[in-house]
């Protein structure tokens, strides 16, 4: 899913605090799975929900329950499409 | 979308400070996590584009307007190095946010055309429609006038001179200044000086961070 601007700035505000400072290296799986574990670590899961309600356009009621599978497809997909080191990289500039 | 590939120039004063403000409120926005952010940055491209129906804008992936965002703030920058733009840093208790009963949100821009129009009795189009760099050195000449001005009525007058009991006169105290307007001084570190060893304190040092010294 192509995100527009206001999504993209959605989708940065909520991973932000799980982006490392420095991204060294630009793989898109390795980056994932560091998002994903420091989600899990600061114990925040329901960001998975408000990420994948993002990226998918569905809504809340729309969520029985998230097959694991499918949103690392569609979050992969999504940090693709979007380029997200790019966007990273926009918003950070914005910082200062 | 074609609009957003043209070539664009830096704006004259009053789309230039239209701009600027719109920028200020895009940053303000991205820091607060304020949901306005987009608003903001589509009103800025469209605005620096002369985008007229600017609906598509919202509907575009975010790297169009994101390059588009940081091309005309490149392209709308100041050149000149003037001291009134430089931030400074501030002590917290020097910020003052003072708001006037006849403040509102458009008064900046009024304020500083104000200033034009008395300071050089010229007519709105010639201040809206002047460079940047030209604008802003001449705002800051037109401050530093205006500064120095109070200055001198302000030493013609008795509070410049408060009395000094410990000197028993009365003694000047220049007026305040500016932030900008104060000059910079650069506070270096402690210069490293030897000392003879016969000049060191004598006895036990308690305290020193190391080992009890004795000389």
């Amino acid at each position: 899913m192509t995100l527009n601007i206001d999504k993209s700035y959605k989708l940065y505000k909520l991973l932000n605090p799980f982006i490392p400072e420095v991204i060294e290296n630009e793989d898109i799986v390795d980056f994932s799975s560091t998002i994903m574990n420091n989600i899990i670590q600061a114990n925040e899961h329901e960001k998975f929900l408000h990420v994948a309600m993002l990226i998918t356009g569905k809504k809340l009621e729309d969520f029985i329950e998230i097959d694991v599978n499918n949103f690392i497809v569609e979050m992969l997909n999504c940090f693709i499409e979007n380029d997200i080191f790019s966007l990273i990289q926009f918003y950070r500039g914005l910082n200062g | 979308m074609e609009e957003l590939n043209k070539q664009i120039t830096r704006k004259k004063f009053k789309q230039w400070f239209m701009l600027d403000d719109l920028k200020g409120k895009v940053l303000d926005c991205f820091h607060s996590d304020d949901n306005k952010f987009s608003e903001y940055i589509i009103e800025y491209v469209k605005m620096a584009y002369e985008i007229e129906d600017s609906t598509m804008l919202s509907d575009l992936p975010w790297w169009e307007i994101a390059d588009a965002f940081s091309r005309a703030s490149i392209v709308n920058l100041t050149t000149l190095q003037l001291p009134m733009l430089l931030k400074r840093e501030l002590k917290k208790k020097d910020i003052k946010e003072v708001t006037y009963a006849w403040d509102y949100p458009e008064r900046t821009w009024y304020f500083i055309l104000h200033q034009f129009l008395y300071n050089y009795k010229w007519i709105p189009e010639t201040v809206e429609n002047l460079d940047v760099d030209d604008a802003l050195a001449l705002l800051q000449e037109i401050n530093i006038s205006d500064q120095l001005e109070k200055e001198f009525l302000y030493s013609l007058s008795e509070i410049a001179y408060p009395y000094d009991k410990a000197r028993k006169l009365n003694v000047f105290k220049p007026m305040e200044r500016p932030e900008w307007m104060k000059e910079f001084v650069k506070i270096l570190p402690p210069k490293k000086v030897k000392i003879r060893k016969d000049m060191m304190p004598v006895g036990l040092i308690i305290g020193s961070g190391r080992n009890d010294i004795e000389h």
